[in-house]
């Protein structure tokens, strides 16, 4: 089973119905005692801050947390994303669940507004923990066009290398996605990304 | 540039409009969506007028037809307010909302829909008519036009992530933009979603005019104005 954590905000219908097209099952779970295994998905269209209030507040944090540590699959979308790191500037910031090693910053004010469109991404698979590939089968990177809508975006804590296909090419300087092992995080929303994204429901298989 | 579609939605049904003011049924939500989805558009928005668009219209279809599955994402215009209050569950199942009376009202009105959605998700939606030689913005929900003046373009642009500037007595016809509304008030189009009279024998001039999207309406949904091929 999949569950989409629901606090009240979020697209999470949206990120149902994603599934479901895909034939994967899922649930909205609006409580931590109601979890019973599975992949967890925090979803986006939300303000990082918030989110991180709502989960705190509703105790999905210590559940995250030792779901990860578990090894189970988590997956962030934008706003879930960001949630996923170790602090969000957005609103009027927040301590990030602390799971990959990043932060959430505003875009440069040399962009007038947020990024919102469709651009070309490329997912390099080789640091997914192994047992989330087999829905890919033999493929080793994924290659599409996704739908992008932020005005805050991701930096690595430290210097990485990282593959160029990890950067948002519109500022160089924020991550399109991260995935470390069993924790995965989505700057653009594989939910309304047409094609693309209904490849990348894959990883749930 | 982004294309988006843009259809007027009531209880299950779209319909096409003139001007919006000559209504007539299109079909069904659940193939206007999917046909939407399939020709390849950007994004959908949808129009929830407050009225029925015609008379006598059968009520028999759950108004929740807008939380099917969508490929693309979709941008919500119509009542938005209300539905945070009585019917929040209808917005999870969209990416962003689009405003048109809190545009009028204090800045700070727009601030909780802003902490539950993000900026990025905050998008204003401003009607207009030239009227006498004069343009007007068109207040929804209480139903009067108001002069245009560059200080409230400002204010909405302060706001709001994008602007959609809806040229409604264009609405449905090819090729009828007012650009010079854009010129006359400065309109930052890289934050400026052109939208009424927009046709796909227009995107070309707006791309290279810099807007960030435009929406086409009727014509869009006919099958020789299709777009299929038009990158996302």
């Amino acid at each position: 089973m999949i569950n989409i954590v629901d606090v009240g905000i979020g697209n999470t219908k949206s990120i149902k119905n994603w599934l479901y097209y895909s034939k994967l099952d899922s649930e909205l779970l609006t409580r931590p005692d109601e979890y019973s295994g599975g992949a967890i998905i925090l979803p986006g269209v939300a303000c990082s801050a918030n989110l991180l209030g709502l989960l705190r507040e509703k105790r999905f944090d210590k559940l995250i947390s030792s779901a990860a540590t578990n090894g189970t699959l988590i997956v962030g979308i934008c706003a879930g994303f960001q949630a996923l790191g170790n602090y969000t500037r957005e609103g009027k910031g927040a301590r990030g669940l602390g799971l990959l090693p990043v932060t959430t910053e505003k875009i440069s004010s040399d962009i007038n507004h947020s990024i919102v469109g469709w651009r070309s991404v490329e997912i390099d698979l080789s640091h997914i923990d192994p047992k989330f590939k087999s829905g890919f089968g033999r493929r080793y990177r994924l290659k599409g066009r996704a739908f992008f809508n932020h005005s805050f975006g991701v930096t690595p804590e430290k210097k990485m290398a990282l593959p160029s296909s990890n950067w948002l090419s519109k500022t160089g300087s924020h991550l399109n996605y991260f995935i470390k092992e069993n924790i995965i995080g989505f700057q653009f929303h594989p939910e309304k990304s047409a094609h693309f994204g209904r490849v990348l429901a894959e990883i749930f298989r | 540039m982004r294309v988006g579609a843009c259809v007027i939605f009531y209880k299950g049904h779209c319909f096409q409009s003139f001007g919006l003011n000559d209504f007539k049924f299109l079909g069904s939500s659940k193939n206007v969506f999917e046909a939407v989805d399939h020709h390849g558009f950007s994004e959908i928005c949808i129009i929830r007028p407050a009225k029925p668009p015609l008379t006598g219209l059968m009520s028999s279809h759950r108004s929740g037809d807008i939380d099917s599955y969508l490929g693309i994402p979709t941008i919500l215009v119509g009542g938005v307010e209300k539905s945070l209050a009585h019917d929040p569950g209808i917005l999870r199942s969209i990416e962003r909302v689009a405003f048109n009376s809190l545009l009028f009202e204090p800045e700070c009105a727009i601030q909780k829909v802003v902490d539950i959605f993000g900026k990025q998700a905050v998008v204003g939606m401003l009607p207009f008519v030239l009227k006498d030689g004069i343009y007007m913005a068109y207040n929804v929900s209480s139903d009067v036009l108001i002069e245009l003046t560059s200080d409230f373009i400002s204010k909405i642009y302060s706001i709001c992530d994008e602007v959609v500037i809806h040229d409604i007595c264009a609405h449905g016809k090819s090729g009828e933009f007012d650009l010079q509304f854009i010129t006359k008030f400065e309109i930052p189009v890289h934050r400026t979603i052109a939208c009424g009279g927009v046709s796909p024998s227009d995107l070309k001039r707006f791309s290279k005019l810099g807007f960030s999207a435009v929406y086409l309406d009727n014509i869009s949904l006919h099958s020789d104005s299709v777009i299929d091929g038009y990158l996302r």
